[in-house]
C-alpha cells in the first residue's frame, strides 16, 4: 500500500498544473465549506446562548392552571416538591431554578407592546451574571456612549430590566417608570408601576418577548402564594441529554401524581390557545427542552444549513465532474503503465485502488488546505470585530458582531467528505482502467 | 516441459474482416531454454509472446505453462500466474517513471508479498549488482540511458524468480552495442539461474546469440532449429 501510495503521490507532482487546478478547486470548496458550517454553527450557538439565557432552561417544566373554561394561566403550583424531585433524580444536573411567569401589557412614555413578564431569582440567575449592558446611543436618539444604571440595581422592589429594542418602542431611559398590565387569575385586571433599573443589549429576536422583573414582583401582581411558579428551569452539564431527561422526568412527576400534557414541541406560550379551549380543570404540567421553545425560529438555522448544503452539493458537483475528467486524461495517458502493472502481476481490483488513492490524496490535500486556510480566515474574522451594519441582519443572526464557529468536527467532515467526493468521482475511471486487457493497454499506450 | 502450445490460432477483428496472426502454431519449449522467436515485423512474434505470457487469449488451440491451461484460467489466475512464474522484459523497458530504480525492481515483491523489507532488500540489491546498477539504485528512470532501464527492467523481471522470463523485442531501442550487452546478461542470467528466457527479435546479430531459434512467418512456424 506505501508503493501505492508513493505512486499516486509522485504522480501528483508530476502532473503540477493539473494538481494544483483541481487541488485549489477543493480547497475552495473546503473552505467555502467551512466558512458556512462554521456560520451556521456560530448562528446556532448564538441561538443556543441567548434561549438559554433569557427564555428557557435546557429542560422546562411548565403548567397551565385552568380555574375555569376558556381561560388558563402559566402558573404551577408545588414548586418546592417539583425541585426536589428534579434535584432527587436528575444525572448530570448543573442547575435548577424557576421563573414565575405572566402575561400582559408593558406601556411606557412613547408607547407600548405585549410581553411575556419574567419574574427572576436573583441569586440563581446565570441571565443577570452574563447581560450586558447596553450604551444610551443603542436605545435613545443622540444618546451618550456611557452605559446607565446598573445590573445590582435590579432587585429593588418593582424594578424591570428591559432591552435596547425594547427601551426604544418604549421611549424610555434608566430610572422610569413603566407600567405593567395583567388580568388575573380571577379575571380581574392588575397593574405594577416598574422602574426601569437597567437596559441590557439586544438578544436577536429572544430580546421582543421578555422583560424581566424579581420574582416576588410577578407573585404580588398575581397575588400568587410562595409556592408556585411558572416554569422550573433544569440546566445539565451535557445539553444534548435534554430530550431523555424530558423523558424521565415525565415518568417522575406522573409518579408524584402529576398530571402531564402529551408532548406538544412548541413553545410554551405557542399552546395558550389550545389548552384555554380544552375542557378541564386544575394543574397540568408541560415539560419542554430548549429546542422545542425556540422551535419558531430554529427554521434561521435550518435555513442556512439547506443553504449550506445546497451551495456545497452545487460546487461538489463541479469538482465531482473536474476530478472524473481529470482521472479520464490520467488514465488515458498511463494506458501503458497500466499495461505494464498488470502484466508484471498487478490485479485489477489493485489498480482500481491505485487510481482511488491518487484521487483520495488530491482531494485530501486539497480539503486540507482548505482547512488551514479556513481556520486562519475564521480566525481573522472573530478577532477582528467586524460589527454587522443591518439591522434586520443584526436580529437574524442574534449578534452584533459576526461571530463564526470553527468546531473539530467540521474540520474533520471536511476532510472526510471531499476526498470520499473524489474517490467517488474517480471511481468509474478507475474502473474502465482496471478492466483493460494488459495486451490492450500495452498497445493502446504505445 | 516449461511452455507447450498446441494447434493455436489467433484472429484478430479488423474492421468487418478478420485477420488471422498466428496460424496452427505447436511448439513445446523446455525449462532452461534460451529461445528465440525469429522473424520480420507482423509475422506474429509479439502475438506468441502475448499468449505465453497470458496477456491475451487464443482463439483456439491450447497454451499450457509449467503444466497450466492457461486458456481456461480466470483473470485472476491468469493475473497470479504472471506473478508467480513469468517475468517480462519490455521493448521500451516499461518502468514506472515516477518510481526509483530500487522501487521499479521492488515492486513485483511488494505485489506477491510474503517478503520482510531486509529480505527485499537483499534480493534487490543481488539483482542490480548482477545487472550493474547497484550505484543506481535511488535514480529514477528518466536520469538512465536505455540500456541502464533495460538492465532495470531484467532486474525487475528476474526479481520474483519466475521460471519463464520472456521479452519482446528487448534490444529494438538500444544501439548495437547496448544491445548486445543486454543479451549477454540475459545469457549469463539463463545460464546461471537455469530460467527459461524466450525473446523476440527480428536483429540478426541478437538472434545469433540463441541457443534455440523458432523462426516464424506469416503466422507460421517455419524453422525450429537449436544449436
Amino acid at each position: 500500500m506505501y508503493t501505492f501510495f508513493i505512486i499516486a503521490l509522485r504522480n501528483l507532482v508530476q502532473a503540477k498544473r493539473r494538481t494544483l487546478l483541481l487541488g485549489s478547486a477543493i480547497a475552495f470548496v473546503s473552505l467555502l465549506l467551512l466558512l458556512l458550517l462554521s456560520i451556521s454553527k456560530g448562528v446556532s450557538d448564538r441561538l443556543i446562548e441567548a434561549s438559554t439565557l433569557t427564555s428557557t432552561g435546557h429542560v422546562n417544566i411548565a403548567g397551565f392552571f385552568k380555574q375555569r373554561a376558556n381561560s388558563a394561566t402559566p402558573l404551577i403550583t408545588n414548586r418546592e416538591q417539583i425541585r426536589k424531585l428534579v434535584q432527587d433524580n436528575v444525572q448530570g444536573l448543573a442547575m435548577v431554578t424557576d421563573r414565575a411567569r405572566g402575561w400582559g401589557r408593558l406601556i411606557g412614555t412613547g408607547g407600548s407592546f405585549n410581553t411575556g413578564l419574567n419574574g427572576v431569582i436573583l441569586e440563581e440567575s446565570a441571565f443577570l451574571k452574563e447581560v450586558k449592558l447596553a450604551e444610551q446611543s443603542e436605545y435613545k436618539k443622540d444618546g451618550s456612549n456611557k452605559i446607565l444604571g446598573d445590573i445590582s440595581n435590579f432587585g429593588q422592589p418593582n424594578t424591570i430590566l428591559i432591552f435596547a429594542g425594547q427601551a426604544k418602542k418604549l421611549g424610555v431611559d434608566v430610572g422610569d417608570t413603566l407600567t405593567f398590565i395583567t388580568e388575573a387569575n380571577g379575571g380581574q385586571a392588575n397593574s405594577v408601576d416598574l422602574t426601569v433599573s437597567a437596559i441590557a443589549r439586544d438578544m436577536g429576536f429572544l430580546s421582543n418577548f421578555s422583560v424581566f422583573v424579581p420574582r416576588q414582583t410577578v407573585l404580588d401582581l398575581d397575588r400568587r402564594g410562595p409556592d408556585t411558579t411558572g416554569a422550573v428551569w433544569i440546566y445539565l452539564k451535557d445539553i444534548s441529554r435534554s430530550t431523555e431527561v424530558r423523558q424521565q422526568l415525565e415518568g417522575v412527576l406522573s409518579k408524584a401524581g402529576f398530571t402531564i400534557l402529551e408532548h406538544d414541541p412548541r413553545p410554551f406560550f405557542f399552546k395558550f390557545q389550545k389548552i384555554v379551549g380544552q375542557d378541564w380543570r386544575g394543574l397540568r404540567l408541560d415539560l419542554t427542552t430548549w429546542d422545542d421553545e425556540v422551535s419558531f425560529i430554529n427554521w434561521i438555522v435550518t435555513s442556512l444549513n439547506g443553504l449550506s448544503v445546497f451551495l456545497v452539493a452545487i460546487l461538489g458537483l463541479i469538482i465531482a465532474t473536474g476530478i472524473a475528467n481529470s482521472m479520464w486524461m490520467t488514465v488515458r495517458e498511463r494506458t501503458k503503465e497500466i499495461g505494464t502493472l498488470r502484466a508484471i502481476g498487478m490485479q485489477k481490483p489493485q489498480v482500481r485502488t491505485l487510481f482511488m488513492i491518487e484521487a483520495s490524496l488530491l482531494g485530501l490535500l486539497g480539503a486540507l488546505a482548505g482547512c488551514i486556510l479556513g481556520i486562519v480566515l475564521v480566525s481573522i474574522i472573530n478577532v477582528a470585530n467586524i460589527p454587522i451594519s443591518n439591522a434586520g441582519l443584526r436580529v437574524f443572526l442574534m449578534t452584533d458582531v459576526v461571530t463564526l464557529a470553527l468546531r473539530p468536527a467540521h474540520l474533520i467532515t471536511a476532510l472526510v467528505f471531499l476526498p470520499l467526493l473524489t474517490a467517488m468521482a474517480a471511481f468509474y475511471p478507475s474502473l474502465k482502467a482496471s478492466q483493460m486487457r494488459p495486451v490492450q493497454a500495452l498497445n493502446q499506450g504505445k | 516441459m516449461s511452455v507447450v502450445l498446441k494447434g493455436v490460432f489467433k484472429d484478430y477483428p479488423l474492421g468487418a474482416s478478420i485477420v488471422r496472426a498466428l496460424h496452427g502454431i505447436d511448439l513445446e519449449i523446455e525449462k532452461g531454454e534460451f529461445t528465440t522467436i525469429a522473424g520480420p515485423s507482423g509475422c506474429g512474434k509479439s502475438t506468441l509472446l502475448n499468449l505465453i505470457g497470458c496477456m491475451d487469449v487464443a482463439t483456439t488451440g491450447t497454451v499450457s505453462i509449467e503444466g497450466k491451461i492457461t486458456n481456461s484460467l480466470t483473470d485472476k489466475e491468469q493475473t497470479n500466474l504472471r506473478l508467480n512464474t513469468l517475468g517480462f522484459i519490455f521493448q521500451s523497458f516499461n518502468l514506472v517513471p515516477v518510481l526509483s530504480v530500487y522501487q521499479n525492481v521492488e515492486l513485483p515483491l511488494l505485489l506477491k508479498g510474503g517478503m520482510t523489507a531486509g529480505e527485499r532488500s537483499k534480493r534487490i540489491s543481488e539483482l542490480l549488482d548482477q545487472v550493474g546498477l547497484a550505484n543506481k539504485a535511488n535514480n529514477r528512470s528518466h536520469e538512465l540511458s536505455g540500456g541502464q532501464r533495460q538492465r532495470v527492467a531484467i532486474a525487475r523481471a528476474l526479481v520474483t524468480e519466475p521460471k519463464i522470463v520472456l521479452a519482446d523485442e528487448p534490444t529494438a531501442n538500444l544501439d548495437s552495442e547496448t544491445g548486445q550487452n543486454i543479451i549477454e546478461l540475459m545469457r549469463t542470467l539463463n545460464s546461471k539461474q537455469k530460467t527459461t528466457f524466450i525473446f523476440s527479435s527480428h536483429d540478426p546479430k541478437v538472434i545469433e546469440h540463441a541457443r534455440r531459434i523458432v523462426r516464424l512467418q506469416d503466422g507460421r512456424v517455419i524453422e525450429d532449429v537449436r544449436k
